[in-house]
């Protein structure tokens, strides 16, 4: 009698438990990303690690944060006038700015023979999976800090052209929007296909900023203003691959 | 799995490589320029052995520079300027250096002054360093 009771007792424990897993929604996605894009004589490498919320009554919407490693590599890029934003746009409304237009008598270009740079960034990702294979999004760098190598820049100004030995990328990021950003920022569209339980490969178009600062020139404005930051805004497509954890 | 990112990180890696590109070791040949000398000086050495006289030409309001018995070591991304001193910190890039020894003639566009562009400067425009420099005057 004994055993017939501890034997109905696993058995019904197993038998709810089997039915709860069965039941169990997931509502979230975690996986590890790595991806790689190449451009006009430039490139990037990023892993990053994404944790969305799946949202919606099929859960196919989701949003999340993350945290992502990218590095920059070019040779012999223009970086153009990186700010600030009023002499670089025709208005400067943070968001809206992306529609302003570009005052291109205040742009100096520092061409940078060796740019390299590590940022590390915390992003924000959004994204909708509309079949089980076939999923789409986008993520953006929201804040963060980057390291890189000094290199040799050329600052054209006016068509006099100066040296600057060591030009270094400014050291925090910060999505303000538009010429408002400060620093290096990644940011990605994708479409991923999944091609194993875990297993993600996706392709992207991805618009990168990277900045850098010139150390012994500074371009001036009219104004008499000064500026040393310089930017170069990198549209590249790549191809990456996504592990998931849970 | 393991093939997809072998075959990732090989595309990437093969993408972002680019080959060096060097100066020809070929001697010049050119011709000296027509017109009269209007500055000139020795090349002494920066960063690499380099040697020879530079002569800047005025022919009819065209000025030239003329590399007389030139030699410098060999190096990527080898330019040509006229500076206002040996850092290029103001400069006007004349030319890539087509060869690294013998006789060579370029054009100068513009009408830089010579007097403030006092320097011939061999240099490495990749890497930021001085191969060779001479004072015209």
């Amino acid at each position: 009698m004994k055993k017939n009771i501890i034997f109905l007792l696993i058995f019904s424990v197993s038998i709810g438990n089997s039915y709860s897993q069965q039941s169990k929604v997931i509502n979230n996605s975690q996986f590890i990303d790595l991806a790689g894009t190449v451009g006009s004589s430039q490139g990037t490498v990023a892993a990053s690690y994404v944790y969305n919320w799946k949202l919606g009554r099929r859960k196919r919407i989701e949003i999340g944060i993350g945290g992502r490693w990218t590095t920059y590599f070019g040779s012999k890029k223009d970086f153009l006038t990186a700010g600030p934003a009023k002499y670089t746009r025709s208005f400067t409304v943070p968001f809206l700015i992306f529609f302003a237009g570009q005052e291109e008598q205040n742009f100096d270009t520092l061409t940078l023979q060796r740019p390299l740079t590590h940022s590390i960034n915390a992003t924000i990702n959004l994204g909708y999976e509309f079949s089980p294979e076939w999923y789409v999004g986008f993520n953006i760098d929201a804040i963060g800090f980057t390291f890189g190598r000094k290199t040799s820049g050329i600052l054209t100004s006016n068509g006099i052209t100066r040296t600057d030995p060591s030009s270094k990328p400014p050291s925090f990021n910060i999505l303000l929007t538009g010429d408002h950003d400060r620093g290096t920022l990644n940011s990605e569209f994708l479409l991923r296909y999944k091609i194993a339980p875990r297993w993600s490969i996706k392709a992207i178009y991805q618009f990168v900023f990277v900045e850098y600062q010139s150390q012994t020139i500074e371009q001036s404005f009219s104004d008499g203003k000064t500026n040393d930051r310089f930017r170069n805004k990198a549209n590249s497509v790549g191809l990456g691959v996504s592990y998931f954890i849970n | 799995m393991k093939n997809v990112f072998i075959i990732f990180c090989s595309v990437v890696i093969f993408v972002s490589c680019t080959k060096s590109n060097d100066t020809s070791t070929t001697p010049g040949t050119d011709t000296v320029p027509g017109g009269t000398i209007i500055a000139t000086g020795n090349f002494t050495s920066g960063v690499h052995t380099t040697s020879g006289i530079a002569k800047v030409y005025n022919d009819g309001g065209t000025k030239r520079l003329w590399l007389e018995n030139f030699k410098t070591d060999n190096g990527p991304d080898l330019k040509v300027y006229l500076a206002k001193d040996i850092n290029a910190s103001t400069f006007i890039n004349i030319s890539n250096l087509r060869s690294v020894n013998g006789n060579q003639n370029y054009d100068i566009s513009g009408m830089p002054d010579l007097a403030q562009y006092k320097y011939v400067l061999v240099w490495c425009q990749q890497f930021g360093v001085l191969f060779g420099s001479a004072l015209i005057q």
